[in-house]
């Protein structure tokens, strides 16, 4: 399988999230908010194509508006691969932490 | 509304491509706006600015990957499309390669053009002091009389050094000998000290600022030093030599070894003896001698321009008020390319060669070139659909041009490798052909490569530009919906292009022919004396001695005519004095020819009127003399017989003449001949030995001369040359032009007619079907065959008519560097247009043939 990027990861959930409303600024602003940090615009965009390319996103266009120099919206959606990276990451995660909570516990406690 | 910033914007716009990337331009823009309602305009513009500005690394990374990755896709194409038609990348690969390979060898070959005499420090500070005799001060020679230096270092305190060196034996070989070891050298001079201090001869061994100081002191070359030392350690050492050709043997101890002079010097010598050792008085102003002069001088090019302004006065000064010559500065660096003087010191270059051989470089690569732009558009009809895939797959004109461009660009890199290849192999050859010492250590040159890879991609350039926009501009529509039609836009100006191409070639084969005649008019013209079978030895003291008994031995053996001995043979220097003939007040000047009764004779002399002299000159009586033609033309004389028993003043002594005699040229045919006067003296101011030889059994003849020679002058070796070879050797540099010429014109032809194969090839394959059905309608082959050739045949006479004025003009030009020279006659037009024409025909024919033979039946199963 392959490794995602805690960015990746984080911009896959954020699509999941927001359904039918997954477009730059909105993907854009949930990890603002997730994370307190204000990135650039950019550092989410590019992520995000590059999901596209690995075929874990699908678009598709929305209509242009004046607010948006008559540029289109471009939605997000999860493809079945994407979905499937996602879980994967997970259950990795939850292997990976497993019983290591344990372990955090007690070295707080000494 | 509030807008963003229009520059930022701008920015954006220019770094994304595609309808993602406007996404993202929107996104950016809606934010500005929320931002702009809460945060306001100032604030929300510098946001704005700085997404952007953190954007471009992300951006530009993103555009480098989608080139690599379209990078390899084009590459795959070229190579796919070159592997697919061999014949057509051969011809494009092999006719850029060799037109890129004649510009390198050009290149090399004007670059050490320009490089003469440039390795010295002080190049561009130093001058020649040259010598006019005639009325308008312009320099009419090299050489100069022994004075003017050292007074010009005494009167200019900007003339910070000066250099004299005297060359012996112009024409006539020196003895020099080391024990057993004896030969006759062509480069022994004298020089002053100065010569290491002005010029960068840099000495192996021996202290260069004493070398030359002493009377008797010589330094050799290294080059000299292991001919005659082998492995012994010259310095020190005393080597016998006979400078002034008298027979006195003089004594030169060694004190130094000079490394061997570069080929690109104006001036190589082998034996530097010191100026000291001289008998002559090196103060004189008066008389020529084969010495040189040059000035180092203070400042920069207007020091010399004023110092000019002063030699007239100087020469008032110094010498006499009324000189009979004047002198000026001429720039060492403009010696190789731009001095026409008489006398000098080794035949110089010429700049109009420089020019005509960067012509050439340039004609052949832009033949080359055509090929290039014919061939790449005119099978753009099979890559019509490639061009149309990509368009659909969105590929904007653009990129494609981009695309070809670069295609063309990496064939023509591959092509300037092969050409590299072909330098390298060919460069012996090549330096046979021009007599450069180029070496392939000056290919190692980071210039040299610099060099070629520019080449390489001008041409890439020029020729890949055209067939990109015209491939890039195909409607997909017209290309995927079926085959393109045979009559694509395009042709004319291909058309145009052959046309121009073979003009170019026709203008260069109407050169070559000119210059072989010229030549072969310069190896036959009658120069009014017989110098086919003429052997001539330089005489030495001894000789002169025996001559008589010598005569008589060698007019023994009946493969010898006649012998005479004289003070000049023609092509080797002459000697002139001022005349005053009878009837006419004007001093007329003179070559002077010392010569005996055998004289005209033995040289094939025709006497035009009066008898040969008999006496030798002397001066209690009146001296007996023979006069050319000419002469009697200036003197003013209406016939040779009026001109006889007319008397004659000679500087004081009186004499008269006893017959006359036709012109002969004793220099090249560059020159107008001179007059000549003969007179008779003893052998003791002879130099020359003249021996005329039947042509039958010449080489026993001249075993027989040499048996002779051991016999009676066993202290020196014989030394001897040939009359019609000097000749030619005064011609080198025209015979060198002439076979540079030809192979370079045949090069261009060759190219030429590579691309016209391949158009050929071309032409025969688009019209398969045509034929095809022809065939079946009953065409027979030579009619498929006419059909074919027809338009090349067109093309080739459109190419004559614009060529031949242009090569008329031009080659008129070049004639008037001669004076005696040919005419540009009918046949020359004629032969040049018929040359190119067969040439042509016998390239299309080959594919035409072809075409015409074939079996309809395969080429209507072509598609």
């Amino acid at each position: 399988m392959e490794l995602l990027t805690k960015l990746e990861e984080l911009v896959l959930i954020a699509v999941l999230r927001l359904k039918d409303k997954a477009y730059g600024i909105s993907v854009y602003k949930h990890i603002v908010d997730l994370t307190g940090n204000e990135v650039s615009v950019s550092s989410v965009y590019f992520p995000l194509e590059r999901l596209v390319r690995k075929g874990y996103l699908q678009t598709s266009m929305g209509e242009p508006t004046s607010r948006r120099g008559g540029m289109s919206k471009r939605f997000y959606k999860l493809t079945k691969s994407g979905i499937e990276a996602l879980q994967e990451n997970r259950s990795l995660h939850e292997t990976a932490w497993n019983g290591v909570s344990d372990i955090l516990k007690s070295s707080e406690e000494v | 509304m509030s807008k963003p910033p229009k520059l930022a914007k701008f920015l954006l716009k220019i770094l994304s491509s595609n309808e993602k990337d406007y996404a993202f331009l929107g996104d950016i823009q809606e934010l500005f706006h929320d931002r702009a309602e809460y945060q306001g305009l100032w604030r929300s513009k510098r946001w704005y600015w700085w997404e952007i500005i953190k954007s471009i690394p992300k951006f530009f990374k993103e555009s480098i990957r989608w080139r690599l990755t379209m990078f390899e896709n084009y590459l795959k194409i070229t190579l796919r499309n070159i592997k697919g038609h061999k014949g057509y990348s051969f011809i494009n690969l092999a006719g850029l390669a060799v037109g890129i390979a004649c510009t390198i060898f050009i290149i090399l070959w004007v670059q050490d053009e320009l490089s003469f005499d440039r390795f010295h420090g002080n190049a561009g500070s130093i001058y020649r002091v040259v010598f006019s005799t005639s009325d308008d001060g312009s320099p009419t020679n090299a050489n100069g009389s022994f004075g003017v230096g050292p007074a010009l270092k005494r009167d200019f305190p900007e003339v910070k050094e000066i250099v004299r060196i005297r060359k012996m034996g112009q024409g006539v070989k020196r003895y020099i000998g080391y024990k057993d070891k004896k030969y006759y050298e062509t480069r022994f001079f004298f020089s002053e000290p100065t010569i290491f201090s002005v010029f960068d001869f840099p000495l192996d061994k021996g202290d260069p600022t004493v070398a030359l100081d002493e009377p008797n002191s010589i330094v050799l070359t290294e080059e000299m030093a292991k001919k005659y030392f082998g492995n012994e350690d010259p310095m020190g050492k005393t080597i016998e030599a006979d400078p002034y050709n008298d027979g006195e043997i003089m004594l030169f101890r060694i004190t130094g070894i000079a490394k061997n002079v570069p080929s690109n010097s104006h001036f190589r010598f082998d034996f530097l003896a010191s100026y000291r050792s001289m008998k002559e008085d090196t103060d004189e102003f008066s008389g020529f001698y084969q010495h040189f002069t040059y000035a180092l001088l203070q400042g920069d090019k207007t020091s010399a321009e004023s110092l000019n302004g002063k030699l007239m006065d100087f020469l008032h000064r110094n010498w006499r008020e009324n000189p009979w010559y004047t002198i000026s500065l001429q720039p060492l660096l403009d010696i190789r390319l731009h001095s026409r003087l008489k006398s000098e010191i080794e035949p110089t270059g010429n700049i109009l060669y420089v020019y005509i051989f960067m012509a050439i470089a340039v004609f052949v690569l832009i033949i080359a070139c055509i090929n290039f732009m014919n061939l790449t558009s005119a099978r753009a009809i099979k890559r019509a659909k490639e061009v149309g895939i990509r368009k659909v797959v969105g590929a904007r004109k653009n990129q494609l041009v981009r695309q070809f461009l670069g295609e063309s660009l990496l064939l023509s890199l591959f092509s300037a490798s092969a050409a590299v290849l072909i330098v390298i192999i060919a460069l012996p050859m090549f330096n046979k052909l021009t007599d450069k010492g180029i070496t392939f250590v000056s290919l190692t040159n980071p210039s040299f490569f610099f060099n070629t890879v520019a080449i390489a991609l001008v041409v890439g350039f020029i020729a890949g530009i055209y067939p990109a926009f015209f491939l890039s501009a195909f409607k997909p529509i017209h290309t995927l919906k079926s085959r393109m039609g045979y009559s694509f836009s395009g042709a004319a100006l291909r058309k145009g292009l052959v046309i121009f191409q073979f003009a170019l070639s026709i203008g260069i084969i109407f050169a070559t022919l000119i210059v072989h005649k010229q030549m072969n008019y310069i190896r036959s013209r009658d120069l009014g004396y017989d110098r086919e079978q003429i052997m001539v030895i330089p005489l030495s003291k001894d000789l002169r001695q025996i001559y008589e008994g010598f005569r008589n031995e060698l007019l023994k053996d009946p493969g010898i005519e006649n012998t005479t001995t004289s003070s000049l043979v023609p092509t080797r220097g002459s000697a002139h004095l001022s005349f005053r003939f009878e009837g006419n007040e004007e001093l007329l000047s003179q070559a002077i020819y010392l010569v005996d009764k055998e004289f005209i004779q033995t040289y094939g002399l025709k006497l035009l009127a009066g008898k040969n002299i008999q006496l030798p000159a002397s001066q209690d009586q009146n001296m007996e003399f023979l006069v050319s033609e000419l002469t009697t033309q200036e003197a003013g004389y209406s016939s040779p017989q009026e001109a006889i028993g007319k008397s004659l003043d000679l500087e004081g002594d009186k004499g008269h003449i006893v017959g006359v005699v036709n012109d002969i040229n004793i220099y090249s045919l560059h020159r107008q001949p001179y007059s000549i006067s003969y007179m008779i003296t003893s052998i003791n101011n002879h130099n020359y030995l003249s021996v005329r030889i039947l042509p039958q059994n010449i080489s026993r003849t001249i075993e027989y001369i040499q048996e002779t020679w051991k016999k009676m002058v066993p202290y020196y070796p014989l030394d001897y040359f040939f009359l019609d070879e000097s000749f030619e050797q005064m011609h080198v540099a025209d015979k060198k032009m002439s076979e540079i010429f030809t192979v370079f014109s045949i090069l261009a032809i060759f190219v030429a007619c590579m691309g016209l194969f391949g158009l050929a090839a071309f032409t025969a394959d688009q019209k398969t079907k045509e034929i095809g059905v022809r065939k079946i309608l009953g065409a027979s082959a030579s009619n498929i065959y006419v059909l074919l050739s027809r338009e090349f045949l067109k093309w080739v006479t459109l190419a004559n008519i614009i060529a031949w004025p242009v090569a008329y003009y031009a080659m008129h030009k070049w004639l008037q560097n001669f004076v005696f020279r040919v005419n540009i006659g009918g046949e020359i037009f004629i032969l040049s247009g018929v040359v190119a024409l067969v040439i042509s025909m016998l390239t299309v024919s080959f594919q035409s043939i072809k075409a015409a033979v074939a079996n309809p039946i395969d080429s209507l199963r072509y598609e």
